[in-house]
């Protein structure tokens, strides 16, 4: 009797220890991944810049939905690869449609990239053990306007919104996550022109020529440079005059 | 004489080279970008429930509080912020505004009211972990009768 009490306190303890530490394995339902977060990028304007976007499912238990806007910045061009679309699930038993650009199914860690690659799927380097996350790319193309002004910084925030279906009726939280890039427009290439200045004074008679010849800009500095040709110099003079010596002292003999 | 004008010649060559060398200076700059991950999951708590309320009172989620985790693979300070995606929590044609949902990261008091406009619950945050946040409401008075419904967003940015 004292026995099987015992056995059965041990079960129950056993149970409740079972059950609190398998609680944190229970996957999550909705989760979405994404990398890179920032990004900057350089652009004549009138050039397109392409921003690719990955997106991965780690943690979840089911394929999250992931819309992709800008949520702030200028008002420029933008559009998806793959573009915005509605897509039709059955969901249940229930036929659902969502609005997607990508849809990431669950795809835990691979040890290597495997030789054929599925279709859609990119790999990143775990960041922090070994192995690769299997990433589905949104590429983002912004195009720069040509009048865009030079030289400035475009500072653009685009939002990733993922959803998960629920049983019908029941609305899931969505989980959300964002990009941040920086564009600085430049110039096509280089070049310098002078600004003349504007000159008070008596205007040039026609005919008569300016001042011309070589302009000498000022020495450029360099101590050392100059030091070591001054070795140079006297060692030639230090070689003249023993030679001069030398042809002397043969003379004498 | 020959030997001392090759000599020279070699000397005069080397100090120059060598002069030009040093003179001649050029710096540069190494850049390397580590590439940044985050992630966000909905744990426990979903969807946000309070069953039957009753105008007026002020009644906790009913399976509070909701988790949130960022992945172990997050590898930047990140703020965990909250919005909805509607106006107003709507049945059929009957609304009322999300503001009469409110925000805490803990069940005793604190609360933030909802916006459509992302609000930060968690900031600058280090280690990647799981963060809980906890809904009350307060439906207003004479609302209509009626099973209504909004959506939230739980965002995981970097800080």
């Amino acid at each position: 009797m004292l026995k099987k009490s015992k056995h059965s306190r041990v079960f129950v303890i056993l149970l409740i220890l079972s059950i609190i530490f398998l609680l944190p394995i229970v996957k999550a339902a909705c989760s979405l991944g994404a990398n890179p977060l920032s990004m900057d990028a350089r652009a004549i304007p009138g050039q397109t810049v392409i921003a690719t976007w990955n997106f991965y499912n780690l943690y979840g238990d089911r394929t999250t939905h992931i819309k992709v806007s800008l949520a702030e910045g200028p008002d420029w061009q933008v559009s998806y690869e793959p573009a915005l679309h509605e897509a039709n699930y059955e969901v249940m038993g229930v036929e659902q449609t969502i609005e997607e650009n990508v849809a990431v199914e669950v795809i835990p860690v691979v040890d290597s990239i495997p030789e054929i690659i599925p279709e859609g799927i990119d790999y990143v380097k775990h960041p922090k053990e070994a192995g690769y996350i299997p990433v589905k790319p949104v590429r983002i193309y912004i195009k720069i306007p040509e009048d865009a002004e030079l030289w400035k910084n475009y500072d653009l925030v685009f939002e990733a919104v993922g959803n998960c279906f629920m049983e019908p009726g029941a609305v899931m939280p969505a989980v959300a996550t964002q990009l941040k890039l920086s564009i600085k427009t430049i110039s096509g290439g280089y070049y310098e022109k002078e600004i003349p200045e504007e000159k008070e004074g008596p205007a040039r008679i026609a005919g008569e020529a300016g001042i011309t010849g070589a302009v000498i800009g000022p020495l450029k500095e360099n101590k050392l440079v100059a030091f070591l040709f001054l070795i140079i110099i006297l060692l030639v003079v230090m070689i003249i005059v023993n030679t001069k010596k030398l042809k002397e002292s043969k003379k004498k003999r | 004489m020959k030997s001392y004008f090759l000599l020279l010649g070699i000397m005069v060559l080397v100090l120059t080279l060598v002069g030009w060398a040093i003179a001649v200076e050029q710096s540069t700059s190494a850049t390397v970008t580590v590439n940044e991950f985050i992630s966000v999951s909905l744990t426990s708590g979903y969807p946000v429930t309070f069953g039957s309320v009753d105008p007026s009172v002020t009644t906790d989620a009913t399976n509070d509080p909701l988790v949130v985790t960022v992945g172990s693979e997050t590898n930047v300070n990140y703020n965990i912020t909250t919005k909805t995606n509607q106006t107003n929590f709507v049945s059929g044609g009957n609304t009322f505004a999300v503001g009469a949902m409110t925000q805490s990261t803990t069940d005793e008091g604190g609360e933030t009211a909802y916006t459509t406009t992302a609000a930060t619950v968690y900031g600058n945050q280090a280690v990647p972990a799981a963060k809980s946040i906890y809904h009350e409401i307060t439906v207003p008075a004479a609302t209509p009768a009626g099973n209504y419904n909004t959506g939230i967003v739980i965002a995981a940015i970097k800080a």
